[in-house]
């Protein structure tokens, strides 16, 4: 923590704000923890996360000097597994949370700013989709194509925009009756220019939390989803993955499991945190207190 | 209220139908047929062509779904087509496992959530209250199957005091009436804890939220001046209008609960509708896909119906407002 405190310093004002609560900091602190372990990921691990070093002497080795979280049932690393994890984790969960977002922004704004039939028609499909836990939906979407990590990001992105939309369309209903924006009406400006250049731009606060909590929802849920096989494929590793492979051997070789799963914990519990430090600095009434 | 409820309700009938149109159209929209399932592909043609016109999979999409909605309207919800009995009878016995294992979930949710919250916010900036933020922030983050797997290492491993599988013992029929209870209970313990304990978390951290909310307001200060007991202050006072808004949370944990359900019951292999749905995509059996998610699309709704009730009950506020528009 005490190298990026000076961060916080900066120019950056935001940055500065969320590190007033300890939250935001422990928040902020996690999440570019992982990232760079994201990043670094094949400097940082010791083993490629795939080999399969001397199988017959190193299988199922428990945790060690030489495999801090032990190996598994092909020898394999778990630690140099789990960062590479984190790469497909984070990955996986960034881009589809991106496409969720810009989906859920344009439904939600258009719904909200044209309102009359096409509101009613657009948040009756959002009402549609969200009567549906989001898991059966996943796992009919993921099970009917071959599997593969695109169509992971793209199911994932197409089924966690609704709630964003209502967040967008509630925004964009509060904004447009703004005296700015009947400033920017009488100008005789265009509604898509309205919309884009002083709607959006005021509701970016809540996006920008939606976002960052949705990142950690995605992560649980690719999770949920590669645990029961129809996300990210071995010998691929990621977090979910890894915990369906030692559920066969859990009473065994604990480790298999427990280390991923903490991996996803701690990612989850960072963009949480990072998630409340943002809507206390983008919406002050809400700060915890 | 009841006309209120009578349109909810009319309103639900359309996003029902919705979300079984959008699940037929995906799982045909997908390669291959149920029939390549089980079907030897060296059989004659001929035959394999038969086999596909007896179960219609050889008709055009929209005469399929209408044909499946039309006898689905009726109460038929088809045939398995791996399974070889009715959808609705394995349904029949997968859906009792499954609300019995989210009614306990929901115990757990509301029932810890509201007492842990409410302890926090009264202990506000406590010991307490800082212990149970990180706590519930840990169980808040928690994969649901792996805090399962957690709990098999831990409860029926290292400390082998409950069953990590099914819903009953082996011996189930040889028990007498309360064997059976106590065995079904010990069953449900683990399998409840995990899908409830995140839910749980979420509604502490709301509840805490609400309840420091109603500890500030102007009736507080009152009912303390008045010199009631804080006991009372707390439980009938700030407990009671804090907690009116918890209730609408119902609606929006269900999809959430059920989502956690197919996990859950797939480690505890736990005879339900997650497991069911599961199996059943595996394979390809369309019918029982469709009819199991048209089930929990039907169980969100009607969850959602039944939080508008207890909203209206509960609050009067609505109860008037409502009749006035």
């Amino acid at each position: 923590m005490g190298e990026n405190h000076s961060m916080f310093r900066g120019r950056s004002g935001a940055l500065r704000r969320i590190a007033g609560s300890a939250a935001g900091r422990v928040g902020v602190g996690l999440v570019a923890a992982l990232c760079l372990t994201a990043i670094l990921a094949p400097l940082l691990a010791p083993y490629d996360p795939t080999a399969q070093v001397d199988i017959v002497t190193n299988r199922y080795a428990s945790p060690s000097g030489d495999h801090p979280m032990g190996t598994d049932r092909f020898g394999r690393d778990i630690f140099s597994r789990v960062l590479h994890g984190a790469r497909i984790s984070l990955g996986i969960a960034v881009a589809s949370v991106a496409i969720a977002i810009t989906l859920g922004t344009a439904v939600g704004a258009v719904a909200g700013y044209w309102g009359g039939r096409l509101d009613t028609m657009l948040m009756r499909g959002v009402d549609m989709l969200l009567a549906f836990p989001r898991l059966v939906l996943l796992l009919a979407l993921a099970a009917v194509f071959n599997p593969s990590t695109l169509l992971l990001v793209l199911v994932l992105g197409l089924t966690g925009w609704m709630g964003v939309s209502r967040l967008v369309r509630g925004q964009v209903l509060s904004l447009r009756e703004q005296t700015f924006i009947e400033a920017a009406r009488a100008l005789g400006f265009s509604r898509g220019r309205i919309l884009l250049r002083h709607i959006l731009p005021n509701a970016t606060g809540p996006i920008i939390v939606a976002a960052t909590l949705a990142i950690a929802d995605t992560i649980l849920m690719e999770a949920g989803l590669s645990f029961l096989g129809f996300g990210v494929q071995p010998p691929t590793a990621s977090w979910g993955n890894m915990i369906a492979d030692g559920r066969a051997t859990l009473l065994d070789a604990w480790w298999i499991s427990t280390f991923p799963g903490l991996a996803v914990v701690i990612t989850v519990i960072g963009f949480n945190l990072l998630g409340e430090g943002l809507r206390g600095v983008f919406d002050p009434r809400s700060r915890v207190r | 209220m009841v006309s209120y409820l009578l349109r909810r309700f009319l309103v639900a009938i359309p996003l029902i139908l919705g979300v079984s149109t959008i699940v037929f159209i995906v799982l045909h929209l997908a390669p291959g047929d149920p029939t390549q399932i089980y079907l030897n592909p060296d059989i004659d043609q001929q035959l394999q062509d038969q086999i596909r016109h007896n179960l219609g999979l050889d008709q055009p999409i929209h005469l399929q779904y209408l044909r499946w909605l039309g006898s689905f309207l009726t109460g038929d919800f088809g045939y398995s087509l791996t399974q070889h009995r009715p959808v609705s009878s394995i349904l029949a016995s997968a859906l009792p496992h499954t609300l019995i294992l989210s009614l306990a979930s929901l115990v757990i949710i509301f029932g810890l959530g509201i007492v842990t919250g409410t302890i926090s916010a009264v202990r506000q900036h406590g010991v307490t209250d800082h212990v149970t933020t990180i706590v519930t922030l840990f169980f808040y983050s928690v994969p649901t199957f792996w805090l399962a797997l957690m709990f098999i290492l831990l409860f029926s491993e290292i400390l082998p005091v409950l069953p990590s599988a099914q819903a009953m013992s082996i011996n189930y029929d040889s028990l007498s009436l309360w064997g059976r209870v106590v065995d079904r209970f010990r069953h449900l313990i683990l399998p409840s804890l995990a899908l409830g304990l995140g839910g749980a978390a979420g509604i502490a951290r709301f509840a805490r939220g609400s309840m420091l909310e109603a500890l500030s307001q102007d009736y507080i200060r009152t009912a303390r001046a008045k010199g009631l007991p804080e006991r009372t202050v707390i439980c009938r006072h700030a407990l009671r209008n804090a907690l009116i808004p918890v209730i609408t949370l119902l609606g929006l944990y269900l999809p959430f609960l059920f989502s956690g359900a197919v996990l859950v019951e797939t480690v505890f292999s736990w005879p339900g509708m997650g497991r069911v749905i599961v199996t059943a995509i595996l394979q390809r059996d369309y019918p029982v896909v469709m009819a199991n998610t048209f089930l929990f699309g039907v169980m969100v709704l009607l969850g959602n119906l039944l939080a508008d009730v207890l909203y209206c009950l509960v609050d009067p506020r609505i109860r008037y407002a409502r009749r006035l528009t």
